[in-house]
């Protein structure tokens, strides 16, 4: 775990992002703890015909049935098989909650706003109209991804 | 609605609450004092009815709704006294008042005012409150009544009042407080057994042995018992007599034989049997259609029906029942019943099948066709119906509530519709169906019957696969010709097709394994999916697993995609041509 925490007086919670943290293939990913509701391990997944192609189905959580996407289908990386390390992230945007599959989930960390920056053009492999943001922390480069965008179906 | 504040609102929204439900019992009374009834409860009834009326609408200021009550209250104080007989005149003027009360209402939840003309309607009040010795008068008056062509408000009360909009639907329910206390009781049991297994969990004894195992599948049972009647008891509260609907018949079939110049004889049983709310608002508009049909086209004019040695009064029938799950209502008359041969003329007239597919129409499609839009045997358009967009209307009412409709009909000698409704829509029998890796859940409801059959039954006709059920043919659908299932390799040559129908439709699934039957809750997929064609919904099993529920209406509609005229051959081994309409 790396001494990620400043607790000088000066600083106000606005002036930080907390994230969790997760990895999809060999990049790193953050999203805003506050949206993250709660992660679990894989689980079975049903099928729903005719659905996005990117969402695997559905599960049940809890008495609720919520959708599953695959950020690998949808970033069109290739599909892999789920190990222990795999997790589902269950979060909120709006009125809906939904999940989506990680690879392997890291640490939480909070990050002061000012090591936040737009990405520049084509920087991963990923399309980066689903990147809202890159956060450079410790030397690592985190991405956070614009949820919004990886839920739109668009009209084909 | 006008801006009114909160204390206000609550206060209009009981009148209107109250008011509603005095002008149904009202509606009902002034129905049966025009058949006859004279039973002095009855008027002291009705005159009660008007004298509230008067009192709350002037309470709250709706100064012609109270001009109105107080005029016709004077009428109905002397009927009741037997200072004025019940006749046919007064009794048009009566109806005349009442359906003004109801635009009154309408006009007040809408637009917040009463403004309605009623000059005539109070002239007319005047002209039948005056005895039959003064009919002068109200000649007189009449003429000048009759001068007026252009009012408005009389052109509103003249047409049969079955034309009306329905007013705004009413979203409460009145629940019978002795439903209320079963509830109660039943969440006592519950709370009780909910202790007992909540405390073998949390405080099991030393050694978990048989004995626990017992009492801990005894709790659970309890539960089960105890959750199914609390499921039977909320329904049941949401529960309404098609009492409410059946009310408006009388009525409808009033006005519809006076305008119409027919005579008709109505009886209606099963008014006890109960619907859900929502299902009895829903149900409405289709069978008002249907009983106008049955007076406007069935049944025949006296002259008509004496010429055939008919009684001259024609009979409509209406019955409601439950049958198992389903509520079952049948609207029969014996009037002229369908012509299949005119039915055909006119669907081929219409291009909506072909001659030789006319000819060799087995009759139970041809009545069918009644429900294709555009099809209306109706050759002048009458006011009340005929415009041929009546009946697949009521066709995609009935299938909106997951019914089936049928008709049966004899030329010559009558018509009956039959509606078959579930009960309820959120908690439904299903049937599970294991198809390829998938389990799918089918609604019972829309399931008309299993069947077995062998491989080498079935024919392929055109690339669709179809099976000969007795004397009909069946289209056959794979779930993995419209969602992308993989399929088992049929390896038995025993096949099960689960015979699927919504409205008239009929169409067989192929399915590898039947699980059962069990009851869900079907639940939503969620605003992020939406809806998804051919599946209505998911639901969780007991092992916690989700399923996909199948939606019949999309499942019927993305089949007539794959599906086309299929020619087969019979048992007499000729060729027929069949249309092909799912």
């Amino acid at each position: 775990m790396s001494k990620n925490s400043d607790f000088s007086n000066n600083s106000k919670a606005d002036d930080f992002l907390q994230l969790v943290t997760f990895k999809i293939g060999n990049e790193k990913f953050g999203i805003d703890i506050l949206k993250v509701k709660e992660i679990i391990r894989m689980v079975d997944i049903t099928k729903v015909p005719k659905s996005p192609y990117f969402v695997d189905g559905v599960i049940n959580l809890r008495g609720k049935v919520i959708p599953i996407i695959n950020i690998r289908v949808r970033f069109e990386m290739k599909r892999v098989k789920s190990d222990s390390n795999t997790r589902i992230i269950v979060f909120e945007l709006g009125s809906k909650i939904i999940g989506f599959i990680v690879d392997e989930v890291n640490e939480v960390l909070r990050i002061p706003n000012s090591s936040i920056e737009k990405p520049p053009e084509l920087i991963t492999d990923i399309d980066t109209k689903y990147i809202s943001s890159l956060a450079i922390w410790n030397n690592q480069m985190i991405i956070l991804l614009d949820l919004n965008k990886i839920l739109t179906i668009s009209e084909q | 609605m006008p801006e009114f504040d909160a204390e206000m609102l609550e206060i209009m929204e009981s009148f209107f609450v109250e008011t509603e439900e005095l002008l149904d019992n009202l509606g009902q009374d002034l129905t049966r004092l025009d058949r006859g009834d004279s039973d002095p409860d009855l008027l002291n009834g009705i005159f009660r009815s008007v004298h509230t009326i008067k009192g709350t609408s002037s309470f709250l200021g709706f100064g012609k709704m109270c001009e109105l009550a107080h005029g016709s209250e004077d009428l109905f104080n002397r009927i009741r006294k037997a200072e004025l007989q019940v006749t046919p005149e007064r009794m048009d003027v009566i109806f005349d008042v009442y359906d003004l009360f109801r635009s009154l209402l309408k006009k007040i939840r809408t637009e917040g005012n009463d403004e309605i003309d009623l000059t005539d309607i109070l002239a007319k009040l005047q002209a039948v409150n005056q005895h039959e010795s003064s009919k002068i008068t109200s000649d007189e008056i009449g003429k000048q009544i009759d001068k007026k062509t252009n009012d408005v408000t009389l052109k509103k009360t003249s047409p049969p009042n079955s034309n009306k909009p329905i007013e705004p639907a009413d979203t409460t329910v009145r629940v019978d407080v002795k439903r209320l206390d079963s509830l109660m009781n039943l969440v006592g049991e519950l709370v009780l057994s909910r202790n007992r297994l909540f405390q073998y969990i949390h405080q099991p004894p030393n050694q978990i042995d048989t004995n626990f195992i017992k009492n801990l599948k005894e709790s659970s049972d309890q539960i089960n018992l105890i959750t199914s009647e609390i499921q039977m008891a909320v329904m049941n509260a949401r529960m309404v007599a098609i009492e409410k609907l059946f009310n408006k018949i009388p009525r409808l079939i009033r006005d519809l034989s006076k305008n119409l110049g027919k005579n008709i004889n109505l009886q209606i049983s099963g008014e006890e049997t109960e619907l859900d709310k929502t299902i009895i608002e829903e149900l409405n508009d289709p069978l008002i259609h249907i009983i106008r049909n049955a007076v406007d086209h069935g049944i025949e004019t006296s002259k008509e029906r004496e010429t055939i040695g008919k009684d001259p009064k024609g009979t409509v029938k209406i019955k409601a029942e439950y049958n198992g799950n389903q509520i079952i209502i049948t609207i029969e008359d014996d009037g002229r019943g369908l012509d299949v041969e005119y039915l055909k003329k006119k669907a081929v007239e219409k291009e909506l099948i072909t001659e030789s597919q006319a000819e060799q129409m087995p009759q139970r499609d041809v009545l069918n066709l009644i429900f294709q839009p555009g099809l209306s045997t109706a050759d002048t358009l009458t006011n009340i119906s005929g415009r041929g967009v009546g009946m697949d209307v009521v066709k995609t009412n009935i299938s909106k509530l997951k019914g089936i409709i049928d008709i049966e009909s004899e030329a010559g000698q009558g018509t009956k519709i039959i509606l078959k409704l579930p009960l309820t829509l959120a908690i439904i029998q299903t049937l599970l169906a294991k198809i390829g890796s998938e389990i799918f859940s089918i609604p019972l409801d829309s399931v008309v019957e299993v069947i077995r059959i062998s491989s080498y039954e079935i024919e392929t006709v055109n690339g669709n696969e179809v099976v000969l059920i007795r004397e009909s043919v069946l289209p056959l659908l794979r779930i993995s010709d419209i969602f992308d299932i993989e399929e088992k390799s049929q390896k038995s040559s025993w096949i099960y097709v689960v015979v699927i129908g919504l409205a008239e439709k009929r169409i067989g699934l192929i399915v590898d394994f039947l699980l059962g039957q069990n009851e869900i809750v079907i639940k939503s997929l969620g605003d992020y999916l939406g809806k998804v064609p051919g599946i209505a919904g998911s639901t969780i099993l007991g092992d916690g697993r989700v399923v996909m529920i199948l939606d019949v209406s999309d499942i019927m509609k993305l089949s007539k995609e794959k599906l086309t005229q299929v020619k087969i051959r019979n048992k007499s081994k000729w060729y027929q041509e069949i249309p092909f309409e799912v």
